[in-house]
Order: C-alpha cells, then structure tokens, then sequence
C-alpha cells in the first residue's frame, strides 16, 4: 500500500505543479489553444492546488505526519523542475493535460 | 537588498558550495564507505545476529576499557563495527556479523571519515573554526535566500521559466531562480537545521549557566549518557542479547512496531561496575533521532536508567534527524540528493551570473575580475574533479601497506584531494574560459576510470555487484558513470561554444567595418 500511496503522491505533485504552470499566460500561450479567459484560468489554478494538496494527503496516509513534511515539500521540487524542464524543451508533453482541463462544460 | 545578496554571494558562495556538494554526497556516505572499503562490502540482510556468539568472545579479548562502541549491522551498513580508544585515537574494526570473521583491508578515511566531516567543519579542528565558518556560511545561506527573493523580484511570475535558447546570462538567470524556488523550503531548512545540530559551539553560555560549565549533566539530560567509575574487580557479565531484547521490547511497546538498537556501548566491560547502553540512534521508521537509551548493569543484566527524550529535546531530535538523514526511506534519500544537486546548481550559476553581467566593456580585464573567474571554476568544477580525483586514488593505490614520502594510504587520498583541488584554482587561472570544459573533461574521465578501477580491483563491476547484492557498489558506480557521460557532453558543449566565439570574434577583428 505505502509504494502505491508514494506513486499517487507523485503523480499528483507533478500533475499539480502542471497545472499551476499552466495557469500563468505564457505558459498557456505555449501550450494550449484555447482563449485564456479569467474563469479557465481560476479553473485550472483550482485544479493545480487541489492536486498538489491531493498530493499532501497521500504522504501523510503513506508516511505519517514525520516524513510527510519532508517528502512533500520535495516532491513538488521534484516536480517544479520536471515541469520546468518540458515547458522549456518539449511543451508539447503538457498539451494533452491542458486540453483536457480547459474544455468547457458544456 | 540587491547589494546584500550580491556581496553575501560573492563572500560565501565558493565554501557554500563545498559544504553543499559535501553535504549531498554525504545523503549515500554509507554507500560510498562500502564502494572505498572493499572488504566491508556484504549483502545486506534482515537476519538477528547473536551478539554472545559474535561479539562477546571479541571484547573479551579487548580486555578493561573505559568505552566500547558496538554498531550493529543495517541495511545500509551491514557489517558490524566495533571502535574503542586504542593509543590516543578512535579505532575502527569490521566484522562479518555472522561468523565474527574479521573484515580487514586497507584502511581509508572515506565518506564518513572524509566527506561528511568536511561538509560540517572543513576538517579545520583548532579552536572549532571550522564548525564555526560552517556556521557563518549557514547564516549566509540563510541571508541569501532571504534576499534572494527581494533581489529576483519577479522569481513568482517566473517560477517554471528556464529559457535555454536565450542569451547564457538569461538562461543562467533563469536557472538559478529556479533551483533557488523550487527547493526554498529545503535549502532554507537544511542550514537552519545544522546550527540547531551545533548549538552547543554556538551558544554555549546557556549550558555554562545551567549546569555549571559542566557538559557532562547537559549530556545526560539530552541523551540520557550514564558514567560510571571501574571498581576494580572483575566479574561475570550477564547475556548481551538478552539485554538488548529488552531494551528493544520497551521501544517496541511504546512505538508499537518492532524497534531495533543500532549502538551499544559497554562501559568497562568485565568489571564489576560495568554499564551496557542500548540506544536508537537511528531508528530506521521515524525522523526523531536518538531520544531513547536503556542502561543496564552488565554484571546483573538489570536496569539502571530508562531515558526517553522530553519535549524541547524531542524538537532538536527531529531537527537533527531531518538533517542527518539516516532513516530507512529510499525516496526522500533520493529526493535530499537531488535537492542537494539543486542547491549546488543554484550556487554554482548565481556567481556565473555575477560574472556574466560583468563581462561587458573593462572588467573582464581586472584583476578582481579575473581572480573571481578563476575562484568559480576551481570551487564548482575543481572541487568535483577533486572529489572524482579521492576516489581515484583509493582504487589506485595498490595495497594496505603501500607508503609515499611515509604517508600512508588513507593520508595519501587525502592528499589527492587537496593537490587536484588547489591545482585545478591555478589551472583556471592560466587557462580562463577553456578551464571550464577541460575541467569538465578531467571529471568525465577520473570519474569513468574510479569505476573501471574498481572493476580490476576487486571484480565487482556493475552487473557483478548486482548479482551479489552488493547494491551500494552498484548504485556508486552507476552514478559515477552517468557523471562521466554527462561530464563529457557538457565538456563537448562547451568546447564548441567556445570555439563558435573564437570564430566570431576572428570575423568581427577581420571585417571591423561589416562587424559594425
């Protein structure tokens, strides 16, 4: 259960910190289509901090309140630079999770 | 704000890199001991050793000491260590933990002899200076960031930008405002936790005035140490396992999963006064270290004290335990090396940044210019050539006895270190922008010859040590070929881009007129 739980934790930061930095507008401009309008962009933003906060609670049900306040803060280091590093070399990676968030509901 | 950043910078980033490239490294010191100590070298295992059967016929023969220490095996050391004081210095011995065979090879500082004191105190030991510039430099990480964050005004906006094809002074920006945020809460902890660790040097006032200048009772009221004077009489000591199983059923009772001592120290064992403490100093489940220790009477096998941490105490154990990083979690291990990277990144292009934006119009011409030119490559790149060169020497030299100019071979790999280190200032200085790649390429190739060393000397290549269970030697020699690989590539790089400017520069002095 504990690999599981540091898996999603991961997934979740990384997905999270995605989302945050998709949010800002160059960052959008680079990766998607869609008109960035101030509803999407709270949308997206929204999203970004339940996922790296999804993320806090997977740490702290995987390892406790001791280690989850050291692997957290990590774990989103681990994956600000990993996103950091595709919007800078292959944005296109983000694209599929960008225009999944920004459909509109209709 | 910006000055502050600047001048703290330039005071403190050459030794913030050493104790940070120290420090990271010092994350696998277990590790890195197995690789540069062939003979410690087992497979890792959960099996309980005897110590009656093991260690008591070992210390029997030691004869009345005042301290033995026993370190019991773990999964990331698992030989058993046994140090005494032996004619005026600390002795080390290894053995197999499960036939008492003893493992003796050639001696050497290695990560936790070397590396791991440098990153704390610069092996500068008279008057403590060394703990106390580690001390300075922390508080000057601290005012960095600090400042950092006022002098990069716009870090938040930019916190996922890194723009590589941008002009070198740009993407060295951009890189360094993001290794410095992305890993803030780490690189602002990790010297905050360190002067906790040392408080004692730096404020020792307090404990001077509770306890009367006297360290001992501080000591026993933090970690619970018991002293004892010898009686003078020799008597039958009681079984050393049982005493340990008792410690360790108390811990597991009050954790409620199984705890494990990791030390043992036996205060004049054989006499009739003789004391046994067990300790967790590491415990391998939880960050808090070394808040509990039982001492028991050896001749009786009774208990004497049972201590357990209090609150202020608990808070310093796992301050300590977040800096130490000794617990058993692969993940973070690996997340506080790689955060560690980051730090070492950040420092190394926030003084390329500075050189960067002087390079224009005069400055490159002076001698203060030039002198921190030739101080950045010999502090980034010369002290990982220096390190890469440490390792080097270990596999080279070619057995225990071997001696040059009376050193002998833990002193020589020390030497090592500290010829290539200051060699490599003086190379930069001569060679100025070439240095980097060459220095780049030195590290590619010690780095790919410390692994294929270690292959003819002890026949445990990757694939080998895999197949033993040697995971440690593996992982090491993994890593030190992907730093050749990526030592050499960014050599290569910067070969070009060098030779790229010659040709502009050429074209610019053979056509002014077009230049213009």
């Amino acid at each position: 259960m504990e690999p599981l739980l540091l898996a999603a934790a991961t997934a979740a930061a990384i997905i999270g910190c995605a989302l945050l930095a998709l949010s800002q507008k160059r960052h959008w401009r680079a990766t998607c289509a869609a008109v960035r309008t101030p509803e999407r962009s709270r949308r997206v933003r929204l999203l970004g901090t339940a996922s790296t906060m999804a993320s806090l609670v997977f740490c702290l049900l995987g390892n406790g309140l001791s280690f989850a306040v050291l692997l957290w803060p990590l774990l989103l280091a681990l994956a600000s630079i990993l996103v950091g590093l595709s919007l800078s070399i292959a944005p296109g990676i983000l694209r599929p999770l960008a225009a999944l968030v920004v459909r509109d509901r209709t | 704000m910006t000055w502050l950043h600047n001048a703290t910078g330039l005071l403190c980033s050459a030794l913030l890199f050493a104790m940070f490239w120290m420090g990271t490294l010092s994350v696998f010191d277990r590790e890195i001991d197995q690789w540069m100590m062939p003979h410690t070298r087992l497979a890792a295992s959960d099996r309980s050793i005897s110590l009656d059967a093991i260690v008591r016929p070992i210390v029997d023969e030691l004869g009345p000491r005042s301290d033995i220490y026993l370190y019991l095996p773990k999964q990331r050391e698992p030989s058993l260590r046994i140090g005494y004081e032996d004619s005026g210095s600390f002795k080390k011995r290894y053995f197999d933990p499960w036939t008492g065979k003893e493992l003796t090879g050639r001696e050497s500082l290695a990560a936790t002899g070397f590396i791991f004191p440098f990153h704390f105190s610069f092996h500068i030991r008279w008057m403590n200076l060394g703990y106390w510039l580690a001390g300075f430099l922390s508080m000057g990480m601290l005012v960095l960031l600090s400042t950092g964050i006022y002098a990069h005004r716009k870090i938040i906006a930019e916190f996922f930008v890194f723009r590589p094809d941008k002009s070198l002074r740009r993407s060295t920006l951009d890189l360094h405002n993001m290794t410095s945020l992305v890993a803030l809460p780490f690189h602002f902890l990790l010297p905050l936790t360190g002067l906790f660790i040392f408080f004692s040097v730096y404020l020792p006032w307090p404990a001077g005035i509770l306890f009367g200048g006297e360290t001992e009772p501080l000591f026993a009221e933090m970690y619970g140490s018991r002293s004892v004077q010898a009686a003078g009489r020799r008597a039958e000591m009681a079984s050393l396992d049982d005493m340990i199983r008792a410690a360790e059923s108390r811990w597991s009772g009050r954790t409620g999963y199984p705890a494990a001592a990791d030390i043992v120290r036996l205060q004049h064992w054989g006499d009739a006064n003789a004391l046994v403490t067990a300790r967790r100093v590491f415990p391998s489940r939880q960050v808090a270290m070394d808040r509990e220790a039982v001492t028991f009477a050896a001749s009786t096998g009774e208990v004497v004290q049972d201590f357990k941490s209090l609150p202020i105490r608990t808070a310093h154990a796992w301050l300590s335990g977040l800096h130490f990083i000794q617990f058993d979690h692969w993940m973070l291990r690996w997340l506080y090396f790689g955060a560690g990277l980051l730090g070492c990144v950040m420092i190394a292009t926030g003084l390329l940044f500075w050189l960067r934006s002087r390079e224009r119009g005069k400055a490159p011409n002076t001698p203060g210019f030039q002198t921190m030119a030739a101080m950045t490559v010999g502090s980034t790149t010369g002290l990982i050539l220096a390190t890469a060169a440490f390792l080097v020497m270990n596999r080279a030299i070619p057995h225990a006895g071997f001696k040059v100019l009376g050193q002998d071979a833990a002193s020589l790999e020390v030497w090592a270190f500290a010829v290539v280190w200051s060699t490599s200032f003086f190379h930069a200085a001569v060679r100025k922008e070439r240095a980097w790649s060459e220095q780049c390429l030195a590290i590619g190739l010690f780095a790919a010859s410390a692994a294929v060393l270690n292959w003819v000397t002890t026949g445990h290549h990757p694939a080998a040590a895999a197949d033993a269970g040697l995971w440690a030697v593996f992982a090491v020699d993994a890593m030190l070929l992907l730093s050749a690989l990526a030592a050499i590539a960014v050599s290569h790089r910067l070969q070009c881009r060098f030779i790229s400017m010659l040709q502009t520069a050429s074209q610019a002095d053979a056509s002014p007129v077009d230049a213009r």
